[in-house]
């Protein structure tokens, strides 16, 4: 199969490999036919520059909610050898640790209905999109310090902000080891204590679903979910302005260092640096910071959610089974065992994950669509350890730039079109919603039976947007 | 001679915009009001505050990328939004940016359209033929 000019050599039902005219490793494509026509020419053209990246472990893949981003494709994972590899700031992207967070009640939607308006005014109020409004958490220089380096722990034991119970359902336990104060900058301190518990905006949002369909009762019901209707919570949200800042410092860091390194790379935005040198152990000390950072802002607007709800519904958050369902992320590199897919090595790999969600056995995944199409719950599973270093994709991925979609949407119009959908929106405004619109993004069913068919994960309950908060 | 251009179908998920100067000031100036003009209508933006800035770099470009790097830091930590600005350049072994920017507090002139949070190595290009052209995609 041709697309643009990529050859595309079928593996197996939904698993493509790019055709090689260049050296190092292969890359792997998991999409169907339909949604591989969709991404767009950078995707291969990003994707042939990451596999020439020095020190890879084995080969490269592509999720099937892919599209073009800055040096690697949104959707990518990759690894690199513990020892002799390189990391690749811009292969971990701006915003570290951008993630997903569900959150559960016991609410069906026929309760939650009649107060919705009421409920996501509120929840807008609470949790601002931190541009012109700052977050409810103000916090010194040595508390920021203490958040990034203890993680969403410190966040609980010394701050009050949430529940003991909430570090079991989130990767890593809300804390990646390493993390280190004095490898971020002071400009990345400052803008971290001035957007914590902030939304941010372009493609954040914290939304309120019902669940639509439930594909796996017995996995369901252990997470939580019991039926149809009962209402949850999703978040998508990253590191704010400390986790951009970091990334950017340490890029053209990694840049004026090429030439010591001896590196070639195609994109200045690949910039890397072998693992074992100081420049590297820096970055991933500082990427551990922004990380944790994330998860504890994660936190933070989960405890102001609570708050919301108990408000509106004049009962405890406990009282509501407010629990925590999972926290992913989904722009990360972490060290992690793996046996390199199609070939008996194994070992200790850094593995780059930009734009795409970890799915071990047994994990939840949170795969977030737009808020006209809905999201999915999944499982990760044995196989995608075996094909993809445990990794999947994670979300639906933009087919249509945000200017094209502001021509096609008219951002008025299509909030009073979704009002009468039966989904509230607030948002900052009309055009950043109108650049969201879900003509804007792929069909996340079809990248879940991409991923499903794959084998990489499988879905538990599918759920419908009722009321969206964007930044 | 247009200020600057939004690229529409050249970027995806973010913005990818050129801006134009015939000289140095010129050019700063429009990447100033192409930057203010993404995040908030930039009709809104009164002067009722100044703000004073040094920026050093090793080249043209470099200074350029710190100097939009520098309107991100001033957005997001005092909260500042700029329309219009003085700029006086300097060059010895660095290139020096010294500015006099003046607009008012983001707060005042919501809504936000859409927040930019880096400027990408990405595509970022800086040249100088008979005029200052840059291309720059900014992560929103």
């Amino acid at each position: 199969m041709k697309i643009y000019q990529f050859n595309l050599l079928p593996v197996e039902e939904g698993l493509w490999q790019l055709e090689k005219d260049y050296q190092q490793e292969t890359v792997y494509i998991v999409a169907k036919k339909d949604l591989l026509e969709k991404m767009d020419e950078e995707v291969f053209i990003q994707a042939k520059n990451v596999a020439q990246l020095p020190g890879l472990a084995g080969p490269v893949f592509i999720m099937p909610d892919a599209h073009s981003g800055y040096g690697a494709p949104i959707g990518t994972v990759f690894a690199m050898d513990e020892k002799e590899g390189y990391v690749a700031p811009g292969a971990v992207g701006y915003d570290i640790n951008c993630g997903m967070r569900l959150i559960k009640t016991s609410l069906l939607f026929e309760e939650v209905k009649p107060y919705l308006e009421k409920l996501i005014n509120l929840l807008f109020d609470y949790v601002p999109p931190g541009l012109g409004k700052k977050g409810f958490l103000k916090i010194n220089k040595e508390e920021l310090k203490r958040l990034g380096e203890e993680g969403v722990f410190y966040l609980i034991k010394n701050k009050g902000i949430g529940w003991e119970e909430d570090i079991n359902n989130i990767e890593e336990k809300g804390k990646i080891e390493g993390a280190d104060f004095s490898a971020i900058s002071k400009t990345a301190i400052e803008r971290g204590i001035s957007q914590l518990a902030t939304l941010g905006s372009g493609n954040h949002y914290l939304e309120i679903q019902k669940v639509e369909k439930i594909f796996d009762e017995k996995k369901a019901k252990e997470l939580g979910i019991f039926s149809k209707n009962q209402i949850m919570i999703m978040l998508h949200c990253g590191s704010r302005g400390l986790g951009h800042q970091v990334c950017s410092d340490y890029l053209r860091l990694f840049e004026n260092s090429l030439e010591k390194f001896k590196i070639k790379i195609a994109d200045r935005q690949l910039a890397c640096a072998p693992i074992s040198s100081s420049l590297a152990k820096q970055y991933l000390s500082a990427m551990a910071f922004a990380a944790n950072f994330a998860f504890v802002n994660r936190q933070a607007i989960t405890y102001q959610i609570r708050k919301a709800f108990e408000k509106v519904f004049g009962k405890k958050a406990k009282d509501l089974d407010m629990d925590l369902i999972y926290d992913v992320a989904h722009n990360i590199a972490k060290f992690e065992n793996h046996q390199v897919p199609f070939s008996l090595r194994k070992g200790r790999f850094l593995i780059h994950r930009k734009g795409a969600t970890r799915s071990f056995p047994n994990q939840p995944v949170i795969l977030g669509g737009s808020m006209e199409s809905g999201s999915y719950l999944l499982l990760g599973t044995d196989v995608a350890l075996k094909k993809s270093y445990g990794s999947t994709a994670h979300g639906s991925g933009r087919t249509m730039s945000r200017a094209k979609a502001k021509k096609i949407v008219q951002g008025e119009k299509l909030w009073r079109q979704l009002k009468e959908r039966g989904i509230y929106i607030k948002s900052a405004s009309f055009s950043g919603l109108a650049e969201e619109a879900g003509i804007a993004y792929k069909n996340i069913t079809d990248v879940v039976k991409s991923i499903e068919e794959v084998g990489l994960s499988k879905p538990i309950a599918y759920l419908k947007p009722i009321g969206n908060i964007k930044g | 001679m247009k200020k600057w251009q939004i690229k529409e179908d050249e970027n995806i998920a973010d913005i990818l915009v050129e801006v134009y100067g015939k000289d140095m000031k010129e050019f700063f100036s429009n990447l100033l009001q192409a930057f203010s003009n993404i995040i908030v209508d930039l009709k809104k933006i009164t002067l009722n505050q100044k703000k004073r800035i040094n920026i050093k770099a090793k080249n043209f470009s470099e200074l350029v990328f710190n100097f939009i790097e520098k309107l991100i830091f001033l957005k997001d930590v005092n909260g500042l939004i700029f329309k219009k600005g003085k700029f006086e350049f300097k060059k010895n072994d660095y290139y020096i940016l010294k500015a006099t920017l003046k607009g008012e507090k983001i707060k005042n002139i919501l809504p936000i359209k859409i927040d930019i949070k880096a400027v990408a190595l990405h595509k970022f290009e800086v040249k100088k033929n008979k005029f200052y052209k840059a291309r720059i995609v900014f992560d929103i």
